[in-house]
Parts: C-alpha cells; sequence; structure tokens
C-alpha cells in the first residue's frame, strides 16, 4: 500500500461531499434568470476611434473626388468612397439570413451598422474596412460566476480565409486572471497566446501554417478567465477578427460584449 | 428554451447525483478545502446545467465538469498566491520547497499533493483518485494524452519521494485516520 497511486485513491474516499449543500448551492443558480441576467450579451459595434478616423478618411475621400470631378477627371476615384456606403446594409441583410438558426439572437440586427445606431449616436459611421463576406459575434458566456468568466468570439466567412488574426480584449480591473482557452476546431487555430497589455488580458489564436479556414463555417474561439468578484460585465471588453480571403482580401471586425 | 423542460431537469439532476462526488473529490484533493471544493464543484455543476442543451462542444458534460473544476481551483489557487505575496516578500515556489533538505519528514497526501505543479497534481488525482483513464484526463485537462502520460509518472515520482517509502509508517496512519 505504499504505492502513491493507491493512497491518492483511499485519500480522496476520505472526503464525503455534502450532497444537500452543493444542491442547494446549484438550484440557487439554476434559479437565476437565465435570459436576462446571464443570457450572452449580444455583440454592439463600439468603434469609435476606427469609425471616427474612417469618417475623416471618407470625408477628405469624397472631397478629393468632388475635387478631381471638378476638375475634370472621370470618375475612376469614384469607387472607393462607394463601397462604404453600400457594404454596411448588405452585411445586416446577410447577418440576419444566417443568424436564424442560433437561437439567443431573437432581432439580430448583427454585428453591424444597426447595431451601432442602436447604441449610440456618435457610433454611426461605418468603416470601409468592415467587409460583407464576413461575420462576427462576440458574447460573455451563460456561465459568469464570481470565480469563472468565459468570453467566445464567434466569426463566420463567405470566403476561405488564408489568413487570420482573432484578437480578445478583456478589461483587467481589479485582478482579472487568465485561465484557459479553447476554441472549436484546434486543426485550424493556434493556441492562443496570452498576454497582459495596459490593463488588458489580451488574447490572441492565429492560423496555423498552411490552415485554411473552409468557407462557411462558424466557428467559436474562446478565453477563460477568474474575474475576482463577479459577475463580469464585458463593457470594457472587446474584440479584432482579422482576415485575409483567398483572394488576397484582408477584413477587418471589430465588436464589443 | 429559456423555461428549461422538466426532462432537462431530471437528467441533471441524475447527472449531479452520479457525479457530484467525483467532482467535489477532485476540487478538494487540488486545493485541500472541504467547503470550498463543495463550492467549486457546485459551480462546475451549475455550468454544466448552463450549456446543458447546447452541443457546441465535442467534450462530454462531464469532461467539461472536470475541466471547469480544474479551472476553478487553479483561479483559487492563484488567488491564494497573489495573497500570500501580498503579506509576506518571502515566496517559494512548490516544487522548490518539495526539493528541499526536509522531504523526509511526514506530510500526509494532501500535503504532498500541494507541493505538485498544478497541471501534476490535477493529472495524479485525475488518473489515481478518480481512477480515470489517460484519455479522459486528458479530455479534462484539454491536454494531449502524451502530457497526462508525462505528467502522471512525474507526479507519482515526487509523492513517492515525498511521501516516503514506509507503508506503515506515520503518514500512512495519517492518511487512514483522514485529514481536515
Amino acid at each position: 500500500m505504499s504505492d502513491p497511486a493507491d493512497r491518492l485513491r483511499v485519500h480522496a474516499e476520505e472526503f464525503e461531499p455534502d450532497s444537500d449543500r452543493m444542491w442547494t448551492r446549484v438550484a440557487e443558480g439554476m434559479r437565476a434568470p437565465r435570459g436576462a441576467a446571464t443570457a450572452p450579451e449580444r455583440a454592439r459595434w463600439r468603434v469609435p476611434h476606427l469609425a471616427m478616423a474612417t469618417g475623416a478618411a471618407v470625408v477628405l475621400i469624397g472631397g478629393v473626388v468632388l475635387f478631381g470631378l471638378t476638375q475634370g477627371a472621370g470618375p475612376s476615384a469614384d469607387p472607393d468612397p462607394a463601397p462604404p456606403a453600400a457594404g454596411p446594409g448588405a452585411q445586416t441583410s446577410e447577418s440576419e439570413a444566417s443568424q436564424d438558426d442560433t437561437s439567443e439572437e431573437s432581432s439580430p440586427d448583427g454585428p453591424s451598422g444597426s447595431g451601432s445606431s442602436a447604441e449610440g449616436g456618435t457610433e454611426t459611421e461605418e468603416t470601409p474596412e468592415q467587409p460583407d463576406w464576413l461575420w462576427s459575434e462576440g458574447a460573455i458566456d451563460a456561465n459568469n460566476t464570481d470565480y469563472f468568466t468565459q468570453s467566445t468570439v464567434k466569426f463566420r466567412s463567405d470566403t476561405a480565409l488564408t489568413g487570420l488574426e482573432v484578437e480578445l480584449r478583456l478589461a483587467e480591473g481589479d485582478g482579472l486572471a487568465y485561465l484557459d482557452s479553447w476554441t472549436t476546431d484546434d486543426n485550424l487555430f493556434t493556441e492562443a497566446v496570452y498576454t497582459s497589455e495596459d490593463g488588458y488580458a489580451v488574447l490572441r489564436w492565429t492560423l496555423k501554417d498552411g490552415a485554411v479556414v473552409p468557407a462557411g463555417n462558424e466557428y467559436t474561439l474562446a478565453g477563460q478567465f477568474d474575474p475576482n468578484g463577479g459577475p463580469r460585465s464585458g463593457d470594457a471588453d472587446s474584440f479584432t477578427v482579422t482576415a485575409t480571403g483567398e483572394d488576397g482580401e484582408t477584413g477587418v471586425l471589430e465588436g464589443g460584449f | 428554451m429559456d423555461v428549461p423542460a422538466a426532462l432537462d431537469e431530471d437528467a441533471f439532476r441524475a447527472f449531479f447525483e452520479r457525479h457530484h462526488a467525483e467532482l467535489a473529490r477532485f476540487a478538494w484533493m487540488l486545493i485541500g478545502e472541504r467547503t470550498a471544493a463543495e463550492d467549486i464543484a457546485a459551480d462546475a455543476m451549475l455550468a454544466v446545467w448552463r450549456q446543458w442543451d447546447q452541443a457546441r462542444r465535442a467534450r462530454s458534460q462531464i469532461a467539461y465538469a472536470r475541466g471547469i473544476v480544474a479551472n476553478l481551483a487553479k483561479a483559487r489557487i492563484r488567488a491564494a498566491v497573489r495573497e500570500r505575496r501580498r503579506n509576506t516578500l518571502f515566496w517559494q515556489k512548490p516544487t522548490e520547497t518539495a526539493d528541499g533538505p526536509d522531504t523526509a519528514a511526514v506530510i500526509d497526501v494532501r500535503a504532498a499533493l500541494d507541493r505538485l505543479p498544478l497541471r501534476r497534481r490535477a493529472c495524479v488525482v485525475l488518473r489515481h483518485s478518480l481512477g480515470l483513464s489517460e484519455r479522459e484526463t486528458a479530455d479534462a485537462l484539454g491536454v494531449s494524452v502524451g502530457t497526462v502520460k508525462s505528467q502522471t509518472s512525474k507526479g507519482l515520482a515526487d509523492l513517492r519521494r515525498l511521501l516516503g517509502p514506509a507503508p506503515d509508517g506515520p503518514a500512512w496512519a495519517q492518511v487512514t485516520k483522514g485529514v481536515a
């Protein structure tokens, strides 16, 4: 019996947990409203900096184009400012159509223009980088307790991706600690690299060498944290999905929780 | 979907009855505090319930629950370490302690486990306290089977060294009479 393996087994049986006490704790948690307090919050777009910069860029380009037109130059410069106006609308409808299978998003205004307009008037500017072939969404998992919280980023692309970086940023606040990460396809994505940057816990996933994300599939990447007292608000958190399609086009989506 | 069907609740209750003791013991072997271990196991159970109707992951419910227990235990241990760091400037890594000259001192299995790095600890506990297979242990911890093999064998070697050879010695006596 000196074998540590035997002693480990015997020792574990020394502990008879109080199952009533445990069930009480579980039952209390089960009674907590699932929809209201703990349903994953849908992503809302919070891209003030990018949006403002983009807005400025659009105005600038528009000005240049206008100048060009008044100078008699052809409309060759025109296509540049045009797509931003059309892009978000197209993306929204795309999102609505394809999100029907996810039950939690009953009013899927999705990660695009309508989301930001719902949130605040200052964020109605859209970025030209927002591609209509890429969709993503961030959520805080329902399992959001004093000890544990999980933030997930989902994405889907209409074109196969040869390049990808997914970045998850969580405000560390008072002692957020990184626990673990996972993805729905470890064959495609690298293990998340965790860093602490300027008060944010940052997780970054990239595509494995030579891996190609097939078009049309939805993937989830998640980080698990000890919030050091919860449940946690995701207000100060954000994520970025940077994707490069097979055709070489790169799209960036940013979002919040 | 917001109002869980009674069937689901029954199934979950059965899941609880079947696995709660295992999860609580796993937590206890990791952190050494009974009440906290029960809380952690209950929270892991609740996490399972929260995603009861989602087949979103390949891992089984119990593997998911074990993984959560490991995460919560890790979080708790880290918090304790932070607290200790705040309270004292001196802090030694457990493994360094284990290599110290007084490792022959009598300690019980729980105290010996505390001197193992957490992943190694989790591996030996899941494999040998709870009797899981290497595959199940790997699934629970999200590591490869190879990692489980190496971590478990290192962990057992650590324990053998820490606990000493005497089966009928004081350490064993202490184990059999139970430890708080």
